[in-house]
């Protein structure tokens, strides 16, 4: 077909074949076979070779149809791009018409641009045919396409080109200069974005002359009538802005600095959304503005202290801004239609907030209006904004705004109210009513989000905490109010138990204020302590909690261990780690609790603990196994086998795949003894030969499972897992003695395998294994029928203590035929193929995994490939409903199929392939336990 | 050309905006408003400053309503059914919509209620309103061949758009009202960057500085949640549309989220009337409205519902919005008898009362018994609160308008006096623009660039992107450019080599530099040129009769006359003196002084490029060979040495290079300084050659 394909193209191609149809409709049609051979992935690399060399040829004699060489420039870029080791030839023919005509030229250039974005290489190709003075006459091109496509070309090679450039830095500054103020608005962005890229590029090195080019360009473009044009050019400013403060290495700058505020600041003004945000972005960016200036851009009236209109002006261009123009920026940003701009408002201001007290001072009660706002986005901003600004202790609250700020812990979203208990956990609060007012506030939370217990209490704890007198005075209120004597009291009431809360968190784990709180209180407290420890857990350890508790309360306390270890267990609080990374603090991830993930991590932590042990354990069989001792070794498998299933069933995520990985093990392990155990007996009429294969193969294909089944193992278990595969299978031969090809062959892969990874790092070869290799090496050279002295080998192996790293992906598949069960079975007419529903849910599987659903049905074998792209989902978990067909059906009046997933082991191929029988052409993997399918005959019913 | 501008009505002052502008021989009446304080005729602009005879659609070319408030459009049925303009009429769907429910409800007012004379008629309104053009934003609408007209959206109250118009090359501006600030059912003002002659803006607030809105909103919710929560009845008396809107969705969203169950009235049909237009007209309100009215069209008000006239004295606290919006009558203050007495209850003015209302008695102090006729006597002891809403965009939104579109001239209206003069002050000082504020029928002249347009050819076009970089590669000196008329060929032409200032030029021609490739660092003086602003491009304006004026490329020139290339060059052959020309061999000489010629020029002039040949040097057209022809044409001062110790210089350079050559020939007359000849010093006419 192939062949074929490629002698039509050549007839197609040459120009003296005498064929009926038009010329230029022979020329189209080449191009699409040529498609068709390019895009094959059968297709063999001469063929590739040769089509493209045709067509590069043909592009000289069809010189003159427009239409295919357009066609053909298209084609070939995109044919070098798919395949680099085209790329050469590609690229010296699509050269020569860069200076052709501009309709050409720029065909070819989208070709360069297609091999350029390719592959890492592809921009070094076409930097190497690209010279300056060609780059600068293609710049100067009179067409608009030709301009815009160098230019992108130019301002990829920023990033990309890496060594091989084109031009200079400062040649592509002129050039892009030199752009931005072409006819076209694509162009004059692109320009721009050309700039700005440089600028980063070059970042400090920058010519402070070529700065101040782009800075004067960027300002006369701010009045572009693009409204695109102007936010690149914000941008560009902003980009300016930065190198000039980088440039200005310690020598002052403020003056530059607070001119292009302004100036920023008018942009705010702009009628265009786009621009708006941009220039908010921008702003918030600025820093070392001072403070004036900061103010100014909070207040729409005009400021005294700078005498109106003072003037900041810079003498080379003769730009006069008026100070005024800063004018209530920030209050235009928040009052702004879109939401867009308003959210980026309040991010800006909480950015520049840092700077100055008194801007943070003035800016609280712009953003306390903000916390009304009707989107969310814009909610979630604020309360991020006041958080930063309570980090850097510039928030100072005052009484009018908690009751906006406390308005917002009954708001409907929950990352709303999350996020304000969170600044709240910061916040500094002036006196015994806002005090009462928050911890109300609070507790009106608690009462409507029971749910939401444990982050309320963990933030009562703190504000608690950092305010303690008056957490203390309310703890003495309390114990008035909770006298036994009154009868009616209930721990469950949610404000009692918060109020409990606060009240021991004031002398925690200062012992100062200790004097001060009735023990009552921390009676009743110690009743609560499973919740409380619960929402405190990364603050104390639960025992330490009870310790506290129980010494201050004046209960005896048992454990006195534990009470020494207190001091040490509390941790300091979090607000000084919050504070360093306060500035990646993201909203989204603050929706599930912070503790919650670490509980998970502390968990499997745990669980490493316990399944070390196990693993402890089966190690230490080993002995017992070679001193024949089965009942105690099976009894031992056993239960560590169900130890092992009962934490998987507690667990998940990849604490799952942990267990699961363990449990596989502890499987073979057993296994082998068994066999072990079974060819040491002396006398093997206790069990078949055919029970002993059967054995082999669960060994063989738990060890598959191990091996192939489990992504990111350590190399260690890797070549644990390969020595006890080579142990195996000296076991398999000791008992069958067919030593086939096959078998050395499998015998050299794992050795090999074995050699290059102790090679590679610090694990040694067992002894075991050494002699093996020699054994087969020897075999290899006299390929006479020596024989291997099985005995002496096995008992060199020795079982070696394993230690696992979690961290790995376990391959897993679920298969289920819907609508089907021994009640219920899928009509069939015999001989005709039936179609059968699997629900089928794959995890960890990549897009590189070959997976097959096997159906067997007495000796007949069928297997379906399963193309990855039907399934839905991410790498993590994909699952689909497909109908796959069975077509042996058998003439019965009612079967049982058996229908598995496999997975194709990549490496040991060519051992089962055979041809016509379609199927996997390596070893196959089960991936879920088998699943029978009910069928009954239509007519037999 | 220069735009006229006749300002009919709300110059300098607030009410009956009108303003007539004529622009290239079009006449567009903006706005048509009734004032609402009069009740003569200064109730109406003066129409017979158009047109004395009364011809209004020979003269008026179209008229523009930007919105339905009456003071913009209330002396439009009077003007098309009672004067007679017959002409098209143009103004959004909404205004045109909510303008015949405005005026229909005034003219009701008017004539059942006060028993006023009628201006105009039911079918009057109806029949002006049949001929109005609807408009939708940023359409373009050809009026007539020469006039465009467009709307932008303005903010200020639903279908408010402002509006541009362009006739040639003249364009401009008129506002209307707008306002900057979004509020909570419409959006800001919106509008393109244009390059204006003229902008009209409106300047209610010319000196005011409001604050943020959501203090303002803050405390109107505060007084009202205080007054309900005590258990009083709020009265909002206000105008139907507009505000009535914007409280109500405030007040509704308050609710929601306070949990409120106090009931919220409207006491007019108009208004719910008017609902409804909202609901229908989504398009044209804010953006955030515009995003969710999917979920929840605002304008379905939860808490909102009807008043019945029994439940003024129904026990428990409410709110009620009651029309008209100053207690000038009708039902506001037929409530407001009712609730004034308590002590309990709360009114909230609107920003704005007309004086002698009570609207505007209870805003000036607060005063406690107010004697509506000589029987009735209303005791005020409730509490007022006065609003502070307002759709008009404050002084800083003017400013920043007009800072956003940079016109050349701006004209103030829709203003008090002081104020505006005020805000004029500050429009010429901080932004340079000149700016006036006429009163009612004054006129201002606004001169206007004149454009001319001219038609271009595509090799021009062309090179306005290609600059013809050999050309341009770094002279010493670019040549002035002069003009000059020439007869060729019998057609009398006018080819004046013109500059042509172009904006879509890439200015490239430093990058032509060779050492540029070779990415050394940039010279201060190549910066500067790389930031210049303009680039230039060449081309030759050709006129010829009863044709449109054309810009052709140079090359195209001589091809289109059909003539053949001339040039002009210069060339003068003259004496130099040499004393030392003894010492160099014969055969040699002439070279070794070329040599020391080119030294001695390259150190002087600054031009790179000088280069040598073996019989001449060559600086741009410049050429300058030694000569030892006698009889050379263009010899002067032949007789006056002996030939041992002279040589000739010929040297020959066209126009453009007058400046350069000037130079390097006084550098050759010097070559040797021991040359004394007062002779040479002479200025000498150049031989004029056509080659």
């Amino acid at each position: 077909m192939e062949r074929l394909l490629l002698e039509r193209f050549h007839l197609h191609l040459s120009p003296t074949s005498s064929s009926s149809s038009s010329s230029p409709l022979r020329l189209t049609r080449s191009l699409a076979i040529a498609r068709a051979l390019m895009a094959n992935r059968d297709s063999s690399d001469t063929t590739r070779r040769s089509t493209a060399d045709a067509l590069v040829r043909a592009l000289a004699d069809h010189g003159s149809d427009a239409s295919f060489l357009r066609g053909a420039l298209y084609f070939l870029g995109e044919a070098a791009a798919l395949h680099p080791s085209l790329a050469p030839a590609v690229l010296s023919a699509v050269r020569s018409f860069l200076d052709g005509p501009d309709r050409l030229a720029a065909d070819a250039l989208a070709a360069l641009a297609a091999i350029a974005r390719s592959s890492s290489m592809g921009f070094s190709f076409v930097a190497s045919v690209l010279d300056g003075d060609l780059v600068l006459s293609l710049v100067r091109s009179s067409s608009v396409a030709v301009r815009s496509r160098i230019l992108d070309l130019l301002v990829s090679s920023i990033y990309k080109s890496r060594g091989s450039v084109i031009l200079g830095h400062n040649c592509l500054f002129r050039v892009f200069l030199a752009l931005t103020v072409d006819l076209y608005p694509s162009l004059r962005i692109a320009a721009i974005n050309g700039l700005i890229a440089l600028c980063k590029e070059i970042g400090a090195d920058a010519d402070s002359l070529i700065v101040r080019c782009c800075y004067n360009r960027a300002v006369e473009l701010l009045k572009d009538e693009d409204e695109l044009v102007r936010s690149a050019a914000v941008r560009l400013v902003s980009s300016c802005r930065e190198l000039f403060r980088v440039g200005a290495k310690g020598t002052d700058s403020s003056e530059q600095t607070e001119l292009i505020f302004v100036q920023l600041c008018s942009m705010a003004r702009d009628m265009s959304k786009q621009v708006r945000i941009e220039a908010f972005d921008a702003l918030g960016n600025v820093k070392e503005v001072s403070e004036s200036a900061l103010l100014q851009s909070l207040s729409k009236k005009v400021l005294g202290n700078r005498s109106g209109s003072k003037i900041v002006s810079k003498c080379e261009k003769e730009t006069k801004l008026s100070f005024s123009r800063a004018a209530g920026t920030f209050i235009h940003g928040i009052e702004d239609e879109h939401h867009e701009v308003r959210a980026i408002t309040c991010k800006s201001l909480g950015m520049l907030a840092i700077f100055s007290v008194r801007f943070a001072d003035e800016a609280l009660s712009l953003l306390m209006d903000m916390l009304n706002d009707d989107a969310e986005v814009v909610r979630l901003q604020t309360l991020e904004t006041i958080f930063l600004m309570a980090t850097y202790d510039h928030l100072k609250v005052q009484e009018k705004h908690m009751h906006m700020f406390l308005g917002l812990l009954a708001d409907i979203s929950a990352l709303v109210r999350t996020a304000a208990r969170k600044s709240l956990r910061l916040m500094k609060l002036p006196n015994l009513e806002i005090f009462k007012l928050v911890i109300d506030g609070l507790i009106t939370n608690l009462e409507t989000n029971p749910e939401e217990e444990e982050d309320i209490f963990y933030v009562l704890f703190f504000v608690g905490k950092n305010h303690r007198k008056f957490s203390a005075k309310l703890a003495k209120d309390l114990a008035k109010e909770i006298k036994p004597s009154s009868g009616e009291m209930t721990l469950d009431n949610p404000r009692i138990s918060a109020m409990l809360v606060v009240s021991i968190s004031s002398s925690f784990p200062d012992k100062k204020y200790t004097c001060d709180i009735p023990a009552v209180i921390f009676s009743y407290a110690a009743t609560l302590l499973g919740r409380i420890s619960c929402a405190l857990q990364d603050v104390i350890h639960r025992d330490a909690l009870l310790a506290y508790l129980c010494r201050y309360s004046g209960m005896p306390f048992l454990d006195k261990t534990s009470d020494s270890k207190e001091a040490g267990e509390i941790c300091s609080p979090p607000n000084q780690n919050e504070a360093s990374d306060c500035c990646k603090v993201t909203v989204s991830d603050s929706h599930e609790p912070q503790h919650s993930k670490e509980k998970e991590e502390h968990l499997s932590e745990e669980l490493m603990q316990s399944v070390e042990v196990i693993l402890k354990t089966v190690g230490q069989t080993w002995p017992l196994v070679k001193a024949c001792r089965a009942y105690e070794v099976q009894r031992i498998f056993r239960t560590c086998k169900e130890e092992l299933e009962m934490l998987a069933q507690s667990a998940s995520g990849p604490a799952s795949a942990f267990l699961d990985f363990a449990l596989q093990y502890v499987q073979v392990i057993q296994l082998v003894a068994e066999f072990w155990e079974q060819i040491q007996a002396k006398s093997s009429h206790s069990f078949g030969m055919v029970a002993l294969e059967i054995l082999v193969e669960k060994i063989d294909m738990s060890l598959k499972r191990l091996t192939y089944c489990f992504r990111g193992l350590h190399s260690e278990i890797e070549f644990h897992i390969l020595e006890l595969s080579l142990f195996a299978t000296i076991l398999r031969l000791s008992k069958f003695g067919i030593f086939s090809d096959s078998v050395l062959k499998k015998l050299q892969k794992i050795i090999s395998r074995l050699e290059f990874l102790s090679s590679e790092g610090s694990i040694m070869l067992s002894d075991f294994s050494k002699e093996v290799s020699k054994a087969v090496s020897e075999r290899r050279m006299n390929s006479a029928s020596q024989q291997i002295n099985h005995c002496n080998l096995l008992d060199l192996f020795d079982l070696r203590q394993i230690t696992f790293y979690g961290g790995f992906k376990s391959i897993k598949g679920e298969l289920r035929a819907l609508d089907n069960n021994s009640e219920n079975p899928l009509l069939y007419i015999s001989g005709l193929p039936v179609g059968i529903r699997y629900h089928i849910t794959l995890c960890n599987v990549s897009n590189n995994d070959r997976l097959w659903l096997r159906m067997v049905v007495g000796e007949s074998i069928e297997y379906v490939f399963l193309d990855l792209g039907q399934f839905g989902g991410n790498d993590d978990e994909r699952s689909c409903t497909i109908v796959l067909p069975f077509y042996a059906t058998p003439n019965a009046s009612s079967f049982v199929l058996r229908a598995c997933l496999c997975i194709e082991c990549p490496s040991e191929n060519m051992i089962y392939w055979k041809e016509n029988q379609g199927g996997p052409k390596g070893e196959i993997a089960l991936l879920f336990e088998e699943c029978d399918v009910y069928f009954a005959n239509i007519g037999k019913r | 050309m220069a735009i006229e501008c006749l300002v009919l009505g709300a110059g300098q002052e607030v009410g009956k905006s009108c303003v007539v502008v004529s622009i290239g021989g079009k006449k567009i009446m903006f706005d048509c408003g009734m004032h609402m304080g009069y009740l003569d005729s200064r109730r109406y602009p003066d129409f017979s400053l158009i047109s004395e005879t009364g011809d209004f659609d020979s003269s008026l070319t179209c008229v523009v309503i930007t919105h339905f408030h009456l003071d913009h459009v209330g002396a439009l049925p009077y003007f098309t059914e009672v004067c007679g303009y017959h002409g098209p009429i143009y103004m959004t769907y909404p205004t045109k919509a909510l303008a015949p429910i405005m005026l229909e409800d005034y003219r009701k007012v008017m004539v059942e209620r006060r028993g006023e004379e009628e201006q105009f008629s039911y079918d009057h309104i109806m029949e002006c309103m049949r001929k109005v053009i609807p408009l939708d934003l940023k359409q373009t609408v050809q009026v007539d061949k020469d006039l465009q007209i467009r709307a932008y959206y303005a903010g200020h109250v639903l279908g408010a758009a402002m509006i541009y118009a362009k006739v040639g090359g003249s364009t401009m501006v008129y506002t209307g009202d707008y306002n900057m600030t979004p509020d909570r059912h419409l959006g800001a003002a919106q509008i393109d960057r244009l390059r204006l002659d003229l902008l009209i803006t409106e300047s209610t607030y010319a000196t005011t500085i409001r604050d943020s809105k959501y203090a303002r909103e803050r405390e109107f919710l505060k007084a009202v949640h205080k007054c309900v929560a005590g258990g009083g009845k709020v009265l909002i008396p206000t105008f139907a549309l507009g505000r009535a809107q914007e409280l109500c969705i405030l007040l509704d969203d308050y609710w929601e989220r306070m949990n409120l169950n106090v009931p919220i009235y409207f006491s007019a049909g108009l208004t719910i009337q008017a609902n409804m237009y909202y609901k229908m007209l989504i398009g044209w309100t804010s953006q955030k409205i515009k995003d969710n009215y999917t979920k929840h069209n605002p304008f379905d008000f939860k808490h909102v519902c009807s008043f019945e006239r029994s439940l003024i004295n129904a026990p428990g606290p409410c709110v009620l919005f009651a029309t008209p919006g100053m207690i000038s009558g009708g039902f506001s203050l037929e409530v407001f008898k009712h609730w004034a007495p308590s002590e309990k209850n709360l009114i909230t003015l609107p920003g704005y009362c007309v004086a002698g209302t009570i609207g505007h008695k209870l805003m000036s102090g607060k005063p406690t018994r107010i004697d509506l006729d000589a029987d009735t006597h209303i005791d005020v002891r409730c509490q007022i609160h006065q609003l502070s809403f307002s759709p008009h965009t404050d002084a800083k939104g003017i400013m920043d308008l007009i800072d956003f579109l940079f016109p050349q001239h701006v004209i103030l209206v829709h203003g008090e006096k002081p104020k505006m003069a005020s805000l004029t002050e500050r429009i010429q000082s901080e932004l340079g623009i000149p700016c006036y504020y006429p009163a009612n029928n004054e006129t201002v002249l606004i001169p206007t660039s004149q454009n001319v347009k001219v038609d271009a050819t595509g090799q021009f076009m062309r090179s306005c992107h290609n600059v013809n970089l050999n050309s341009i590669q770094d002279k010493p000196c670019i040549s002035n450019f002069s003009t000059n008329n020439c007869e060729v060929s019998g057609t009398k032409i006018d080819a004046s080599k013109m500059v042509i200032t172009s904006c879509c030029n890439a200015n490239l021609h430093s990058t032509q530099d060779k050492h540029c490739i070779s990415n050394a660092s940039i010279s201060n003086c190549e910066v500067s040129e790389l930031a210049g602003d303009e680039n230039l491009t060449e081309g030759i304006l050709v006129m010829e009769k009863s044709k449109t004026a054309k810009v052709v490329s140079k090359d195209e020139l001589l091809q289109m006359l059909g003539a053949e290339k001339h040039v002009v060059q210069f060339a003068r052959c003259f004496p130099v003196r040499l004393s030392n020309r003894e010492q160099f061999l014969p055969h040699a000489a002439n070279h070794t002084t070329l040599q020391l010629l080119c030294k001695k020029l390259s150190s002087h002039v600054k031009c790179k490029y000088i280069e040598s040949f073996s019989d001449h040097l060559q600086l741009d057209s410049l050429r300058i060979r030694i000569c030892s022809n006698e009889d050379c044409p263009f010899r002067t001062n032949q007789n006056k040495y002996c030939s041992s110790s002279v040589i000739y210089f010929c040297c020959s350079w066209s126009m453009h290079d007058e400046n350069l050559a000037s130079k390097c020939l006084e550098i050759v007359n010097n070559l040797d300084s021991t040359i004394q000849d007062s002779n040479l010093a002479q200025e000498e006419a150049p031989n004029e050659h056509l080659q």
